[in-house]
């Protein structure tokens, strides 16, 4: 089948499906906003995932939480099973088999609802050894295992670092499609020596093949424009420049000009750090797409443009870069109804429509019945 | 990739729409409303509304961004989401522009007018069809259905289907322009002396001309001359990407929508002017001046492999025209000077050519065997085909043969006249009557097609006659066709060796079936042996028993059992000619000999049988008689005689005597009535039934079988030679048929071969 990749409207707050092309389905982030009372979101994260799953009991191969900002794992406690305690387990629940997480989720302090929930998951993953993947280790990780009676050597199976794929996805596979880890950087934690949830996020390229071609998909989370810049360095560092090529961009951070530039939002149009204008300029090809999960560009003088993103000197920074390599730049809210569908052919990216029906296609497509 | 620069504005700004946005709700055509709810309702958001336009006078335009779901490889530039206007002209189709200017021009579009609405040039061909016959399917979701289509179908490179043909270069002008295969030739060699054609109106009202040689136009009315047009025609290759032209409407357009920077069409123009100018001298000179300028633009259609082309008709002097391209100087009254031929040329008046105003014209070459070919998607059946009878039948096929394309030329052999109750099925009209049908069809056929070779003989073909151009015909033609409906015709021309493979086709006396006998390729099986071999099936089959049955209708006495003047309705005739032809196009394709019967129902459905029959005979003659029969019979004989071992068996022989030819066809065996005794070295016919059994088949067949003697087999191992017991009876056997004239038959199969004993 045709792997795709869907990104849902929920405003600013990331949720990306991938189907793969051995029909399992990976999860990054899941932030059921609509179920916020205070939200204007109306789109039905939690129906949208369980549909596409099935019936109960509901399994699901992974589930990446990039970071335990609330706009990222909203609902995490009321929609998945939950092994760390028995009050989360119910038949209507989504199984995880594997959950992601960055190793700074494991170790912040002072969470409070989904997000402690994630973290109080992966610590028991952790610790039992099974279920769960996290990236990086850095030293203070080491560190929490040994206040457990670990070591990280035991758990080694349990952690991926950036440099790596994650085991279990290969190109070669029936599932068409291996993930490499640019971060969370373990020595960037280290010398961070504090937890800074953003950017110790995770950020992977995915790589499909179909047919004879590849087609990379950067899944950002929402680092800042100092870590894109530690990340190109480190994968020019290693000669892996390919590993940041890029066919779809999940834009960083909603769109924030934060992720162009963190010092200079800019008056118009954000002007980037040169290592984030490589990654873009450079490493996106001839009609690619950018999506950015966020709300509408506001535009300029709207109340709407203040100090969160979206950022309108962002949006045009990108739009005439992807207007002029023929792509899309697509914001999830522009469409609030429904995910935006990437489907990866064998000629590339491509959006997915969903085509006119034929007439009567909907009556004829269930039983009518009359009294 | 490379990105040198990038600022906003690098993509050409898109084009515009002058012309006030307009509420959605404030539309006024059924069809852009309906276009407008699908958009707002049932197009899950994909497709965004921009804007709605009163674009002039009936035309209201919706702007929308359309996405493609391009991938990133695109067969033409299609982006992700294009801008796009769909303007709704009332009584026609809606025109679907694209608002990018750098919009390709792929297959499947075309130029918007140059005074369209919109500063667009290129709009999406979302349907081939007239709008009278499409506009009933459309409503907004079929606009959007088929806009998707094209876009999908541009992207994969598909851009034809079944929605959409090929295209042409052009797109169509209301008028036509029709010339001959003559003039045709003239305009593309592009002789150096000028072509100056009469343009004839046809039917008072139609947008339908005729374009003569000058000099061989029809009189004009009385009083009045035809308008001399000078021919010039303008010719280049279209790398054509498949985008449709639109036929300039001036002559200051000719560049803009037609020429290529290195195929300046008005630079042709400008030195196929100037070289008529100064060539011409005197009374040519004069027409030259005065005539009016008809173009006829040639253009290559790369991507078909074949020629397009189309008019443009100018109503000012070419002079004139000469003089806005800067070749002639104007004539001056102050010096009383006439138009002078600049010695170097001036600048192109741009005023001036946008005056001379075209008419635009489709261009309609003569209906000949190339175009015959092409529309009715068959193949040449032979280069040189003469037909025999040109009757009910032989009218019909024949005609019908020329239309498809089936020949270069033909020669049509008849020497019946027309009557009137021919007209019950003729394809001839009453104004033919008492002519020469051969005639009359070969004028028939030129009025079909001008240039068709056809040549008429109000001959007969006749053993006993030799018409040398008769005998040139069968002799020059790969293939004959004898459609006389007449037995003796049939065998003539089987009897005939120097010719091409003959095909029969006739219709039964009933007249509810055809028969196509079809000679082998390699002349092994004449018609003569196909006819013996279509009675035996006639004898044979169930289905055929009624099929030689006398109706007892006869309107007009003649006769013979595949006489043409039995009752037959037209629609039944029509119907058996035109399955008959398909059938001919078949076994014109096949090697073998074959024999087809096609039969219509009760209901008006057709029932084929199409019958092999093997090529080859055994043949002796004696007493100036020829006795043959087919491999077909022997091999009927060798089963019957497997069956009958160890014992010999035998029976009667029935086949065609023919008296004039002294020819005795063996066609049928009967088997051994029940009185027949069987041994190892003996067989002994029997009477019992015999002679009903006879009778049976005789009537079957329009007596057209008829006792000519006997078989039977010799044992295992034996051979085909007389035995003592055998000249015996062969001698009987000439006795009893020395009343009938004619000698007797045995045949004797044996182990090995067959042998053939006769006797007079």
């Amino acid at each position: 089948m045709t792997a795709t990749i869907e990104v849902f409207p929920l405003g600013n707050a990331d949720t990306t499906r991938l189907t793969l092309a051995d029909g399992r389905r990976v999860l990054f982030d899941f932030a059921d906003m609509g179920r916020s009372d205070s939200s204007d979101i109306d789109f039905d994260l939690e129906s949208a995932i369980k549909n596409d799953l099935g019936s109960a009991p509901y399994r699901l191969p992974a589930l990446c939480i990039t970071h335990v900002d609330d706009d990222h794992c909203h609902g995490f406690g009321e929609v998945f099973w939950l092994e760390h305690a028995k009050k989360y387990q119910d038949d209507d629940r989504i199984k995880v088999d594997e959950l992601w997480v960055p190793a700074a989720a494991i170790l912040e302090e002072g969470l409070t609802r989904d997000s402690r929930l994630v973290r109080e998951e992966a610590k028991h993953r952790l610790l039992e050894g099974k279920g769960v993947r996290v990236f990086s280790s850095p030293k203070i990780l080491e560190d929490w295992l040994v206040g457990k009676g670990l070591t990280l050597a035991s758990r080694k199976d349990c952690i991926v670092n950036a440099g790596q794929t994650i085991p279990g996805y290969s190109v070669e596979g029936e599932e068409k499609v291996e993930f490499f880890v640019h971060c969370p950087l373990s020595w960037v934690q280290d010398d961070d020596d504090e937890i800074i949830r953003n950017e110790h996020s995770i950020v992977v390229q995915a790589t499909f093949i179909e047919g004879t071609r590849k087609t990379r998909a950067l899944l950002g989370s929402d680092v800042n424009s100092d870590t894109l810049a530690q990340i190109v360095k480190s994968t020019i560092r290693h000669g892996n420049e390919d590993r940041l090529e890029w066919d779809l961009l999940k834009l960083f951070h909603h769109c924030s000009y934060k992720a162009l530039n963190v010092n200079d939002r800019g008056v118009d149009k954000t002007t980037p750090v040169s290592e984030v204008a490589w990654l873009i300029e450079e490493q996106g090809q001839d009609r690619s797409i950018i999506v950015s999960s966020s709300k509408q560009i506001p535009t300029r003088g709207s109340k709407e443009d203040d100090k969160q993103p979206p950022h309108r000197q962002a949006a045009a920074y990108y739009r005439p870069i992807q207007a002029k390599r023929k792509g899309d730049f697509v914001v999830t809210m522009d469409k609030p109804k429904k995910p935006a569908k990437i489907s990866i052919t064998a000629f590339g990216v491509s959006l997915a429509l969903s085509s006119p029906a034929v007439a009567g296609s909907g009556s004829t497509s269930k039983p009518v019945r009359s009294g | 990739m490379e990105l040198e620069s990038l600022n906003e504005g690098e993509e050409p700004s898109a084009h515009s729409i002058n012309k006030e946005a307009k509420a959605a709700k404030a539309i006024t055509s059924d069809l852009a409303r309906s276009f407008l709810e699908f958009i707002e309702h049932h197009a899950n958001d994909e497709i965004g509304l921009v804007g709605c336009y009163d674009l002039s006078e009936g035309v209201e335009g919706v702007q929308i961004e359309f996405p493609t779901g391009t991938h990133q490889e695109p067969a033409y530039d299609v982006r992700p989401v294009e801008s796009l206007l769909v303007m709704f002209l009332k009584g026609s189709a809606p025109a679907v522009a694209s608002l990018r200017p750098s919009f390709p021009m792929t297959k499947h579009t075309f130029g918007l007018e140059i005074d369209a609405p919109t500063d667009a040039q290129v709009a999406l061909c979302i349907d081939d069809r007239a709008w009278e016959d499409a506009s009933s399917d459309y409503n907004g979701a079929e606009i959007v259905r088929r806009i998707a289509s094209w876009f999908r179908r541009a992207i994969t490179g598909n851009m034809d289907d079944e929605l959409q043909f090929q295209d042409p270069v052009f797109l169509p002008s209301p008028a036509s322009i029709v010339v001959g295969t003559t003039i045709e030739k003239q305009i593309l060699e592009q002789e150096s002396h000028p072509l100056f054609l009469a343009i004839v109106q046809g039917d008072e009202g139609s947008n339908t001309y005729f374009g003569h040689a000058y000099d061989d136009a029809p009189p004009p009315d009385e009083g009045k001359i035809w308008t001399p047009f000078l021919v010039v025609s303008l010719a280049r290759v279209a790398n054509n990407t498949g985008a449709m032209w639109r036929p300039p409407s001036n002559l200051g357009q000719l560049s803009q929508s037609v020429s290529s920077t290195d195929n300046e069409l008005l630079t042709q123009l400008r030195d196929t002017l100037s070289s008529f100018w100064a060539s011409l001298e005197g009374a040519e000179h004069d027409k030259l001046k005065t005539a009016n300028l008809l173009i006829h633009i040639a253009i290559r259609n790369a991507e078909l492999d074949r020629y397009e082309s189309y008019w443009l008709m100018a109503r000012e002097s070419v002079a004139d025209i000469a003089v806005g391209l800067g070749i002639l100087l104007p004539p001056d009254p102050d010096v009383g000077s006439d138009y002078v031929l600049r010695l170097t040329r001036g600048e192109l008046d741009a005023d001036a050519l946008a005056k001379v105003g075209f008419m635009s014209a489709n261009s309609f070459g003569s209906f000949e065997n190339h175009l015959a070919r092409a529309m009715s998607g068959l193949e040449l059946i032979a280069e040189h085909a003469t037909i025999l009878g040109v009757g009910s039948i032989g009218s019909q096929i024949t005609i019908n043969l020329v239309r498809e394309g089936a020949f270069e030329r033909i020669t049509l052999i008849d020497n019946d006249r027309l009557l009137p109750h021919n007209l019950a099925r003729h394809t001839l009209t009453s104004s033919s009557i008492s002519h020469l049908k051969s005639s009359e069809i070969a004028k028939h056929i030129k009025d079909i097609s001008a240039d068709f070779v056809v040549k008429a003989l109000g001959s007969k073909l006749d053993s006993s006659e030799s018409d040398k151009e008769v005998q040139q015909a069968l002799s020059s033609s790969s293939i004959v066709f004898d459609f006389t409906a007449s037995v003796g015709a049939s065998r003539d021309l089987s009897d005939c060796l120097s010719r091409g493979r003959a095909v029969s086709a006739f219709f039964n006396p009933l007249g509810n079936a055809y028969v196509v006998l079809a000679e082998d390729e390699a002349g092994h099986c004449d018609l003569a042996c196909l006819e013996a071999e279509y009675y035996a099936q006639v004898a044979q089959i169930d289905d055929f028993a009624d099929h030689l049955s006398d109706p007892n209708r006869v309107v007009v006495s003649s006769g013979q059992c595949r006489s043409v003047s039995n009752r037959l309705c037209a629609s039944d005739a029509a119907l058996l000619s035109a399955a008959a032809t398909k059938s001919i196009r078949k076994v014109v394709s096949e090697p073998s000999a074959s024999i087809t019967v096609g039969t219509i129902g009760y209901d008006g459905s057709l029932q084929n049988r199409h019958i092999k029959v093997s090529a080859g005979s055994i043949m002796v003659e004696i007493d100036g008689w020829t006795i043959r029969m087919s491999a077909a019979v022997e091999a009927r004989l060798r089963s019957a005689r497997d069956q009958g071992l160890p014992c010999e068996t035998g029976g009667v022989l029935l086949g065609i005597v023919d008296h004039r030819r002294k020819r005795v066809e063996i066609a049928h065996m009967l088997p051994p009535p029940a009185d027949s005794s069987f041994a190892a070295t003996e067989f002994v016919r029997g009477v019992s039934g015999l002679r009903d059994a006879i009778d049976q088949v005789s009537a079957r067949v329009m007596h057209q079988l008829t006792y000519v003697g006997e078989w039977h087999s010799h044992p295992k191992g034996a051979s085909a030679t007389p035995s003592l017991v055998d000249h015996v009876q062969i001698n009987e056997l000439a006795l009893d048929l020395a009343s009938e004239s004619r000698p007797a038959v045995m045949v004797i199969v044996g182990e090995k071969e067959t042998c053939i004993a006769a006797m007079e």
